[in-house]
């Protein structure tokens, strides 16, 4: 764990101002954004060469792309002559990107290849080729694909670290990988990122208030039973909290929401340890610092008679467009070969209780506005901070499995949430 | 078989149904294999293509999951309906025409839908529904397809019935 000035366990306050001055926001953008991997989409949304997808890091405008040579590139989405928008798709296949403006031309791996009149009028020396498109780099993890545009910043590996223990038992369970069967959904709401990454990374406490509506109507599964569960945080600022029905561990593994008949399967796709976290599994959620999180469950709710019982993993972006406005992306991550059936019910269970629509989720994002209704206040800014006091004195149990990162068991704690912003503060103050 | 005047009653009656919020006579005019389907709107940049996704649906619904919808606004604890907001669905343009299914007819019609609601503000919707409604007893929705005329939607916007 990096040195930081306030220890995990230190009483710590964030001023309310950091979820409504523009400000910080800027500067959110400069000093976290620009210095951290960022997610961008999933490979199987640009399978083929020249398919594209254009999305946002942090406020910058890029395109995924798969060049014609087969490689993942992410480009700046912006003309290198004057910084227009060159692609203004949400999804297509090209060869090229034109400039609607002087049509300045760029292959679809950013070199630029024609300039309307070049010759003639920047002259026979013109360099065209220091005026690509800006190139990050690309890194993947199980499909999962990453950007930086930051050069000094280490390896995506080295930035997931332990965290990759954790995302694999999700996204590691079959030999074939991972597939987004149903693409992306796109959407934009009220409210601070942070909120979300604070929630996500760990927030067990607000399930049984603010999804009270669904732990009385029964559609908590396995959540509303016995359950123990861990609070894990983890180098460059991640964090994710596990839990699992209460088990004797003599009892054989089970993996619920997963075919039985691919059990077998996890268990040799898994290390002996990594099955034993993730066995019995009731919930799995999380935050790649700074701005992608997961939820995983088994099937909670059975909304539908007859169908087919299937976990279900979202992974989500939210793009700050400013302090008070996100923009979100959702994507459900499957095992590339599970049949469609099975994936059509998971996907049928993220979109009616975690997508956008859905009645489960709009008990977050109401909590969500409603403090961005009070954060801009005077008073408020000044005599209510947030408060992270949540166990902190509370005596860990011994969790069930030996795994990497700071593993604290304890099943709700605020622990992971002082953990980001203990990361996130480093770096607005300079001490990262 | 209903007459095509009773059809444009019959929906306008529903939506009624929707704007009173009286949910529990609204579901009782569902099929049981009702499905709603909300599909996101996709910017390409050929005007020929299509605006919505043919596989990414921003809603999926069913009748089971549409009854637990209602009946969570019922109990104490549905924050994000609590106050509830101000919504009103105004309908023009109601076409009705055969379908190649007997006793299936296929109804369109241009929606507005205002919704307002503190710290939101108000947003205005357009859309365009696409329903498809029995008619082989008394008129009852098969399907409805909410075609949104909103390339970004915001929250607001998609996260109540059109």
């Amino acid at each position: 764990m990096p040195e930081l000035t306030v220890s995990v366990d230190d009483r710590f306050d964030v001023p309310r101002a950091y979820f409504a001055d523009a400000g910080v926001w800027r500067q959110e953008l400069e000093k976290v954004f620009r210095h951290s991997w960022l997610l961008v989409g999933h490979e199987s949304e640009v399978p083929a060469p020249g398919d594209y997808v254009t999305r946002k890091m942090g406020t910058d405008e890029v395109i995924l792309v798969r060049t014609e040579a087969g490689e993942l590139q992410v480009l700046l989405n912006a003309c290198t002559h004057r910084g227009t928008l060159l692609c203004k798709a949400d999804i297509g296949n090209s060869s090229h990107f034109r400039c609607g403006y002087h049509g300045w031309t760029f292959g679809n791996d950013g070199t630029l290849r024609g300039v309307p009149r070049g010759r003639e009028l920047y002259g026979k020396d013109f360099d065209k080729s220091s005026l690509g498109l800006r190139a990050a780099r690309v890194s993947s993890f199980h499909g999962l694909v990453f950007a930086t545009f930051d050069t000094e910043l280490c390896s995506l590996a080295e930035y997931l670290g332990d965290m990759a223990f954790y995302l694999e038992c999700m996204l590691g369970v079959s030999a074939a990988g991972t597939d987004a069967p149903y693409g992306s959904f796109r959407f934009t709401h009220l409210g601070n990122w942070k909120l979300e990454a604070d929630n996500l990374a760990g927030d067990g406490y607000h399930l049984r208030h603010a999804h009270r509506a669904g732990f009385e109507m029964g559609l908590m599964g396995a959540q509303a039973g016995a359950v123990e569960g861990v609070c894990v945080q983890f180098e460059h600022g991640h964090a994710l909290r596990a839990q699992r029905t209460a088990v004797d561990d003599d009892q054989p593994r089970a993996f619920p929401g997963y075919p039985e008949d691919r059990w077998p399967e996890i268990e040799q796709q898994l290390s002996p340890e990594q099955a034993r976290m993730f066995a019995h599994s009731t919930v799995v959620h999380g935050l790649v610092y700074p701005n992608m999180a997961f939820v995983h469950t088994p099937r909670a709710g059975g909304f539908d008679a007859g169908e087919t019982d299937a976990a279900m993993l979202q992974v989500r972006l939210f793009n700050p467009l400013g302090v008070n406005e996100t923009e979100e992306l959702n994507w459900l991550v499957t095992p590339a070969d599970y049949p469609e059936e099975w994936k059509l019910s998971a996907f049928k269970t993220m979109q009616r209780q975690h997508g956008a629509t859905a009645f489960f989720e709009s008990d977050d994002l109401e909590n969500f506005r409603r403090m961005l209704q009070v954060n801009g206040g005077v008073e408020t800014g000044h005599q209510v901070p947030a408060n992270f006091d949540l166990a902190r004195d509370v005596a860990p149990f011994t969790p069930w499995f030996d795994g990497p990162g700071s593993v604290v068991g304890a099943d709700i704690s605020e622990v992971n949430q002082r953990w980001f912003y203990r990361t996130y503060l480093a770096a607005m103050e300079d001490r990262a | 078989m209903s007459t095509r005047d009773e059809i444009v009653e019959f929906i306008h009656h529903e939506t009624h149904l929707m704007n009173a919020e009286r949910y529990d006579e609204w579901l009782g005019l569902l099929h049981e294999d009702f499905e709603y389907l909300m599909p996101m709107p996709v910017l390409r940049d050929d005007p020929a293509q299509p605006r919505h996704s043919e596989r990414s649906l921003l809603a999926w619904e069913s009748v089971s999951s549409l009854t637990l919808r209602f009946e969570r606004i019922l109990t104490d604890f549905a924050w994000a309906d609590r106050p509830p907001a101000f919504h009103r669905r105004h309908l023009t343009a109601v076409r009705v025409a055969e379908t190649d299914q007997p006793h299936r007819l296929a109804v369109s019609a241009d929606e507005i839908v205002f919704r307002s609601r503190v710290p939101e503000g108000s947003t205005i919707t357009s859309a365009l529904r696409e329903d498809i409604v029995d008619v082989s007893g008394e008129p009852r929705l098969v399907r409805r397809t909410v075609l949104l005329d909103v390339d970004r939607p915001d929250l607001a916007q998609i996260a109540l019935l059109y």
